[in-house]
């Protein structure tokens, strides 16, 4: 199984349930000394990290959480490969000691494929404090591998888990597959698959079971590499046995193996739904309270991430144009080029600098916050209380996950569709994912309703009134996500018949300063590179159009001036719909471009006051409906660069990357025609 | 064997526990639920419904699971004997 480099190299895969404090152990045991990467170049990223043991030198990778093998999300598929590759000197299976009849499954499909593994059994503090005794020695007989009991939390065991890593990592402890035998049939055709296979011995069985397990069958052989696979419906045939009958048959098999070993080695008298838990889901899922406590709780997630962001925002913003005037200066000070000094300066470095300076704070605040509400295991109740509405939209709740990590970041929240097993609903999920207005929107939304809505009514009402129309439009674009997400799944994107599970993990408290580094890294720095990186170009193109003139007018005044006309029917401006194309980089961007245009700078603009933007937007034409149009479009239009990556990457289908940008752009122009048509009615 | 009166998981009332009599016929359907534990024998509980009725928590093996009621309609269950 060994691949490593040097001698004293080792690769570790970590995998383990969700929910069973897998990152803790990562985490714990390497220092968080890692960073997020794509692995094995596939769209599945997993974090990696490096640990030293005995003067060996550890490169662990964390593996999604999955409940099995089966290629059935994007996650499970990424988890299986790592499992099936040959990369690795040792597994360490994480398993939640308190809940260990159900992670057993996990551990003994891995078990299948290796030998070379370690069972990590984690929160045994937890498992402790609800009177779960398990006899780990038992265990390990069973299972063939080492068992070590750790509570990553206060680093318990984690130095015995290593050396036992190290042990079977080096071949200094030998590990035993066990095998075991199914019923005749399943045994008879794993036996006719293995002999078609063009692998060495070892590997075939494993490979040959996972097949058969496998609801679709010729899926999980490609998966697994096999390209031919036209002999599988005969190896099926000879064993007379239906490919349906197969898969229960051996699904049924690993729930009562799993049984087995858990009444072998694990006494409990009590039951692992705690009665705190109990009285905690009774009220968080209640009909009178379950809706309300979630509403408000994502209020304040969204006050804390506007009001908190200002500041830090200001602050960036000032530390770049400080910095951007040090360095115009050095430039003058070498005697550059002057053109090329703007060039690069008002550019390329103003754009990049107001990206990074608006994007960074709110996206810091609001994801951090929340992860804390994942972990406190909070997240899939708030799915759970949601499900009913999505399930008649025809998807299911975890789309409203996604959904509201969307208002913090689209790109975020197109990721965070790998959390949807199903690959329709997953994909109608990726596609109304720019329906929630992200944080590169919401100060742009805010900024016109208080200017034109709000500011109209006397002083006391104002905050009120903002935050009520605010709510509105928030309202609306649920809405008009929900119609969207009901409208593919009965057309082209019909979705299946396969039931819907959703775990509800037990409470925890979650541990707050890994959160927010794991999260910073996970997310923030994630998006902001790829922000970055298109900002870049976007900045060159802009400063471009607005500094090359022809005739004595700027590109950019030919294409506001050429995409007024139909700016016009959509109730907006050549200017505006100037401002959405070029800030198609990021959304912060667009009302800095508007104002550029607007006022016939060379740079982006940003406002220094409402009053300020108020009067320029007013002298420019602006009028309630323009208001209204702005506003829906600034709710519908395409999604930004970075996003629209992230789908290809995440869907590797140019089609859906396309509809994710036309459906929202349709959407948006619809709404604006027909609002503009309706208000000139009466304006 | 048990002799009780077989009915739908969906009509078990909350806080009450059955004993899994037979799966939904459909293989996805079938297996989805298996990779959780759940098969013909199983202990489950009714803890909990959402606010507006569906999905139900049920709890079995361990772990609260949400199941839909279209889904939970075609799991039969019947109360244990007094004896198990």
């Amino acid at each position: 199984m060994k691949e490593s480099a040097a001698e004293n190299h080792y690769t570790v895969l970590l995998a383990g349930n969700p929910n069973v404090g897998k990152s803790t152990v990562f985490n714990a045991l390497t220092g968080m000394k890692q960073h997020t990467g794509n692995w094995a170049g596939k769209t599945v990223s997993s974090a990696e990290g490096s640990c030293q043991y005995n003067g060996c030198e550890f490169r662990l990778l964390d593996l999604p959480g999955t409940y099995s093998l089966e290629a059935s999300s994007p996650d499970e598929a990424a988890a299986m490969r790592a499992v099936f590759s040959d990369r690795y000197d040792c597994i360490v299976i994480v398993a939640d000691a308190s809940g260990l009849e159900r992670n057993l499954n996990l551990v003994l499909q891995i078990l299948e494929v290796t030998e070379k593994a370690v069972v990590c059994l984690n929160l045994a503090d937890e498992a402790e404090k609800k009177h779960i005794i398990i006899d780990t020695d038992e265990l390990s007989l069973q299972l063939g591998v080492p068992v070590i009991r750790t509570a990553a939390r206060s680093k318990k065991g984690l130095d015995e888990l290593m050396r036992c890593v190290y042990d079977v990592s080096s071949g200094k402890r030998k590990t035993f597959r066990i095998r075991r035998r199914f019923n005749e049939p399943i045994e008879k055709a794993a036996e006719l698959l293995s002999r078609r296979m063009d692998i060495c011995d070892d590997k075939k069985r494993c490979r040959a079971l996972h097949i058969l397990k496998s609801t679709d069958k010729a899926r999980a052989a490609e998966e697994l590499g096999f390209k031919n696979n036209e002999y599988f419906p005969a190896a099926l045939q000879n064993a007379g046995l239906s490919s349906e009958e197969i898969s229960a048959a051996m699904h049924e098999e690993y729930v009562r193996r799993c049984s087995e070993i858990y009444g072998l080695c694990v006494r409990t008298d009590s039951s692992n739904y705690s009665p705190r838990d109990r009285k905690l889901d009774l009220i968080l899922t209640s009909k009178r309270f379950g809706i309300p406590i979630m509403f408000l709780l994502f209020a304040l997630i969204f006050y804390i991430t506007i009001s908190g962001a200002n500041y830090p925002s200001e602050w960036l913003a000032a530390l770049f144009s400080c910095l951007g005037g040090r360095l115009k200066e050095f430039f003058e000070g070498i005697n550059a080029n002057k053109g090329l000094t703007d060039f690069f300066i008002d550019g390329i470095y103003t754009t990049l600098s107001n990206v990074v300076s608006v994007m960074l704070p709110p996206m810091a605040i609001f994801f951090p916050l929340f992860t804390l509400l994942e972990d406190l295991g909070y997240l899939p109740r708030a799915a759970f209380d949601l499900d009913g509405i999505f399930s008649k939209a025809g998807t299911n709740g975890k789309q409203s996950l996604t959904m509201m990590m969307g208002f913090g970041c689209n790109a975020c929240g197109v990721t965070g569709c790998r959390i949807i097993g199903n690959q329709n609903e997953r994909r109608i999920a990726m596609l109304t994912n720019n329906f929630s207005p992200c944080n590169g929107r919401f100060p742009a939304l805010i900024a016109i309703i208080t200017i034109f809505f709000a500011g109209c009514l006397p002083m006391g009402m104002q905050s009120a009134a903002g935050t009520l129309i605010l709510v509105t439009v928030i309202t609306f674009s649920i809405a008009v996500s929900l119609g969207i997400t009901k409208l593919l799944s009965s057309t082209i994107l019909k979705t299946g018949q396969k039931s819907f599970l959703l775990e509800l993990p037990p409470y925890r408290m979650p541990q707050i300063g890994k959160t927010i580094v794991r999260s910073l890294l996970d997310r923030t720095v994630f998006v902001l590179g790829r922000a970055v990186a298109v900002a870049i170009p976007a900045g060159a193109l802009i400063w471009v159009l607005a500094n090359i003139f022809v005739n004595d007018k700027a590109l950019i005044m030919y294409m506001t001036e050429f995409l007024d006309p139909a700016a016009g029917w959509i109730g907006l401006d050549g200017a505006i719909l100037t401002g959405f194309i070029l800030g198609f980089p990021a959304n912060e961007i667009v009302i800095p471009i508007i104002l550029m245009i607007y006022l016939s700078g060379g740079t982006m603009t940003e406002y220094g006051s409402l009053a300020q933007l108020q009067e320029i937007l007013v002298s420019n034409g602006w009028t309630i409906k323009t208001a209204v149009c702005a506003m829906l479009f600034t709710l519908m239009h395409f999604p930004c660069s970075t996003t629209c990556i992230t789908v290809y990457k995440e869907t590797k289908s140019i089609k859906y990357t396309l509809l994710s940008f036309l459906i929202p752009t349709l959407c948006g122009i619809i709404c604006c025609f027909v609002a503009n048509a309706v208000l000139s009615l009466w304006l | 064997m048990n002799s009780n009166p077989i009915f739908r998981l969906s009509e078990l009332p909350c806080g009450c526990t059955a004993v899994v009599r037979s799966l939904p016929d459909n293989a996805d359907k079938k297996t989805g639920l298996m990779r959780f534990g759940l098969i013909c024998g199983t202990d489950i509980e009714a803890a909990f419904k959402a606010p507006c009725g569906d999905p139900c928590a049920y709890y079995f093996r361990g772990t609260l699971m949400a199941v839909r009621k279209k889904d939970a309609d075609h799991i039969f269950v019947s109360y244990p004997d007094q004896k198990e």
